[in-house]
């Protein structure tokens, strides 16, 4: 020992100290040394001066040897405490061992003294030592302890060898919902579901550990409240030294979320392979260098390689045509480079391939996506070999259409130049016997006027009076079927520059009446200037024979309009008509009014109404006889269209 | 004949036209006759000497009257055969007819004709329109130096 040692002797006899200091020296041992003699005194050193050893009397006469043995094992417990005493009795050396006194030395052997309290010391160097170790081992359970309780995300507990359970952490509590009060005691069957509990599941379990020492599985397990949750658990056997079984540690992990986000994933697979699956497009995923990834069942339909012979293979061997594959290498390439990809995310149509060479039209979408950082190509491809036989047949059938509407035009136009003909024939050949006839009346007139009666001669200007007529009518009828044959010709017309010259065109119609004229402003609109213009001469050339009889003529033109129409209206005072014939006045050769009274032929109105249908108009006339007479010309702001329409149908 | 008389030349398939036409002619001061041809073939025999009441063969008429519609070969054909021949070609030609046609107009002006008068189908206008073309073509119209064809 390298210290000296401190040496605290309970003695009342000062002698006998002396005689214990010199014998301790004598052994050759270094040492402080105090004495004390009173209660006071020993418990003020033991604990202010912690000694190596105590060596004490046990006969003193204030404080007897057995209750500063108590004091001191009380106090330093791991001090050696040794007595040095004239004699021992046997009950009494039974009593200081019991009361842990570490040996005894007599006091006319003091010889004995220095092996004796060499001997304490080790003895009590290697007590210190086993408490200590003990403390050690008591502390790391304490922290193990800790340590399970700490954890909290994995249930961590104890099975007694019967699968009762017998420790239970706040992991356990947590995932559970039990307590370790509820748990504890119980068999671990409380968080089976009840099927594994009918099927004996924590005995197969038990069986297996107990044989290859360890059992592990996935499956749900119940909390508390009924609900289940995905469990990671292992089961391992406990054996003692011996190897008999004591019980099962099992540690168990709540995998829940990890295996709600494995379904979810699984799931998620599971629908875009089905989606793959079952689509009816090929679809088919290559990476940047044109190598195919994914071919689905409709991929191994269209083409004619199965997966297995398309995965892995360059694109551009399955199914492009050899003269389109420079131009998909060069995509590739350039995508690779800028990230530039003309072709993709839109519908293409182009030729593809099938294994066995042949070629069809398909659609094709291409998608660039990125998986795992590395660019890759999603295509949709559908066999459009139908629909492109649907689109010839279309164009076919247009064409088809184009050549019977051509040939419809041709038999239109032969109609048409029949027509003219029919007119031309009209025009030469009813026109000659007319003539003939005036001719002959008038050559009768002027050599036999003299020797016919009068009755006579009026016959003969009644004959000239009906050809006259009839001349005229042929001249209407001409007239009107022009109107309806030539070509309208459109432009922007202002009404009224025509209304203007309609007026002068019928000056001598006007000239010398008293007629007051009241013109709105009148708008401009599409149309064929000539044609319109026609209108109007025979709209007002109406207006104003329908109002001779009148003293003072008023001849209103008004222009009113609606969103697509222009109504131009021209109402006069004339002898007016029924409205119950309104209807008749724009036909043909129609007349409400005997030709005595106004002279005509009926066909300004029908002129009228043909020339504004093929404007897309309509034309309509409100009447109160002998008030006058109002009609109306509605002209569409937009005719282009409906003309077309119209001369179409004419 | 006497080379000097002039002539008119009628082509009128219609015999009615054609007396009303030579009624109002007559009443006109025109010398010398009308020649009626019942169609064009026929009119043509007669410029070319060929028709066998021939008036003349040596003798052109200072004016022809060329009716549109006719048998064989119409107005335009007579009138298109009488501008294409070298010796006929300056012999004055009137279109009359009853067509008031802007085709038929144009045309007749395209192959030649030297006026295109529309029949009136009043009488009285009609006979005032045949006595002008007459005065007009047989009287005041000087003819082109005449060919003699031997």
């Amino acid at each position: 020992m390298g210290n000296d040692l401190h040496i605290l002797m309970l003695e009342d006899r000062p002698e006998d100290a002396v005689l214990v200091k010199e014998e301790l020296r004598r052994g050759g041992l270094r040492f402080s040394f105090d004495r004390v003699d009173t209660k006071r005194d020993f418990l003020e050193q033991i604990t202010r001066h912690k000694p190596d050893v105590i060596l004490s009397d046990h006969g003193l006469p204030s404080f007897d040897g057995l209750s500063a043995l108590r004091v001191a094992k009380e106090r330093c417990p791991d001090v050696p405490f040794v007595f040095v005493t004239g004699a021992l009795g046997e009950e009494f050396a039974i009593r200081s061992f019991e009361g842990g006194a570490t040996d005894y030395v007599l006091k006319h052997h003091l010889a004995d003294l220095v092996p004796t309290v060499e001997r304490a010391l080790k003895v009590a160097e290697e007590n210190r030592r086993h408490r200590a170790h003990d403390e050690e081992l008591r502390r790391n359970e304490e922290s193990y302890r800790l340590l399970l309780d700490g954890v909290r995300d994995y249930a961590l507990y104890m099975l007694d060898a019967q699968g009762r359970i017998a420790t239970w952490n706040s992991g356990a509590e947590r995932i559970t919902g039990y307590n370790a009060e509820e748990a504890i005691g119980k068999t671990a069957e409380i968080i089976f579901l009840p099927e594994d509990i009918v099927s004996g599941k924590q005995q197969q379990m038990i069986e297996v550990a107990t044989r290859v020492g360890r059992y592990e599985e996935q499956g749900w397990r119940q909390r508390k409240d009924g609900t289940c949750y995905w469990a990671n658990l292992v089961l391992t056997a406990i054996r003692d030294e011996a190897g008999a079984l004591i019980g099962f540690a099992k540690v168990s992990h709540d995998l829940t979320e990890q295996k709600r986000y494995e379904e979810a994933l699984r799931k998620s697979e599971e629908r875009t392979r089905s989606i793959l699956e079952s689509a009816l497009d090929a679809i088919i995923v290559m990476d940047s260098s044109g190598v195919v990834h994914e071919w689905n069942p409709a991929a191994e339909q269209m083409f004619g390689y199965s997966r297995e012979q398309a995965v892995g293979k360059p694109l551009a061997d399955l199914i492009i045509p050899p003269y389109l594959r420079e131009v998909h290498r060069t995509g590739l390439a350039r995508y690779a480079v800028d990230g530039h990809g003309p072709m993709l995310n839109q519908r293409l149509e182009t030729v593809a391939v099938r294994a066995d060479g042949s070629e069809f039209p398909v659609e094709l979408a291409i998608t660039p996506t990125k998986a795992n950082g590395s660019p890759m190509f999603t295509g949709y491809i559908s066999d459009i070999t139908e629909r492109k036989r649907a689109e010839e047949q279309v164009k076919q059938l247009n064409a088809e259409l184009e050549q019977r509407v051509q040939k419809r035009t041709q038999q239109l136009e032969l109609a048409n130049k029949e027509l003219e003909a029919f007119s031309y024939s009209v025009s030469h050949d009813l026109r000659a016997p007319l003539r003939h006839i005036n001719g002959f009346v008038e050559i009768l007139q002027s050599t036999a006027g003299e020797v016919l009666d009068a009755e006579s001669r009026g016959f003969l200007e009644t004959i000239a009076d009906s050809a006259r007529q009839m001349g005229k009518l042929i001249d209407d009828l001409l007239a009107f079927s022009r109107m309806g044959r030539t070509e309208l010709r459109f432009a922007p017309v202002k009404l009224e520059s025509i209304v203007a010259e309609s007026l002068r065109e019928l000056r001598q119609e006007h000239e010398g009446r008293d007629v007051r004229w009241n013109i709105d402003p009148l708008p401009e609109v599409h149309g064929d200037p000539a044609m319109l213009r026609q209108v109007f001469i025979n709209l007002l050339s109406n207006a104003l024979k329908y109002s001779r009889t009148r003293d003072r003529t008023e001849i209103e033109i008004k222009a009113d309009e609606t969103v697509n129409e222009h109504i131009i209206s021209v109402r006069d005072n004339g002898v007016g008509f029924d409205n119950a014939y309104a209807h008749k006045l724009f036909g043909v050769f129609q007349r409400l009014h005997p030709a005595q009274e106004f002279e005509g032929t009926g066909i300004g109105l029908a002129i009228v109404r043909r020339v504004i249908a093929r404007h897309g108009g309509r034309v309509w006339a409100e009447g109160i006889v002998d008030e006058g007479a109002t009609f109306f010309v509605a002209l569409p702001k937009k005719p282009a269209a409906m003309a077309t329409a119209l001369e179409a149908k004419a | 004949m006497s080379s000097m008389t002039k002539w008119i030349l009628l082509a009128e398939d219609d015999p009615k036209d054609a007396q009303l036409t030579t009624r109002a002619l007559a009443e006109s001061k025109a010398p010398g006759d009308v020649v009626i041809a019942r169609d064009g073939a026929e009119a043509l025999d007669y410029l070319y000497g060929r028709a066998p009441a021939s008036h003349s063969s040596h003798s052109r008429p200072c004016v022809v009257l060329l009716d549109l519609k006719m048998p064989k070969l119409n107005g335009l054909e007579v009138l298109r055969a009488i501008k294409n021949d070298p010796h006929l070609k300056t012999i004055p030609v009137v279109m009359l007819t009853s067509s008031r046609q802007e085709r038929d107009v144009s045309e007749s002006y395209q192959l030649g004709a030297n006026a295109y008068v529309v029949k009136p189908v009043s009488f009285a206008e009609f006979r005032t329109a045949l006595k002008e073309i007459g005065s007009f073509w047989a009287v005041i119209n000087e003819l082109p130096p005449q060919t003699v064809v031997t």
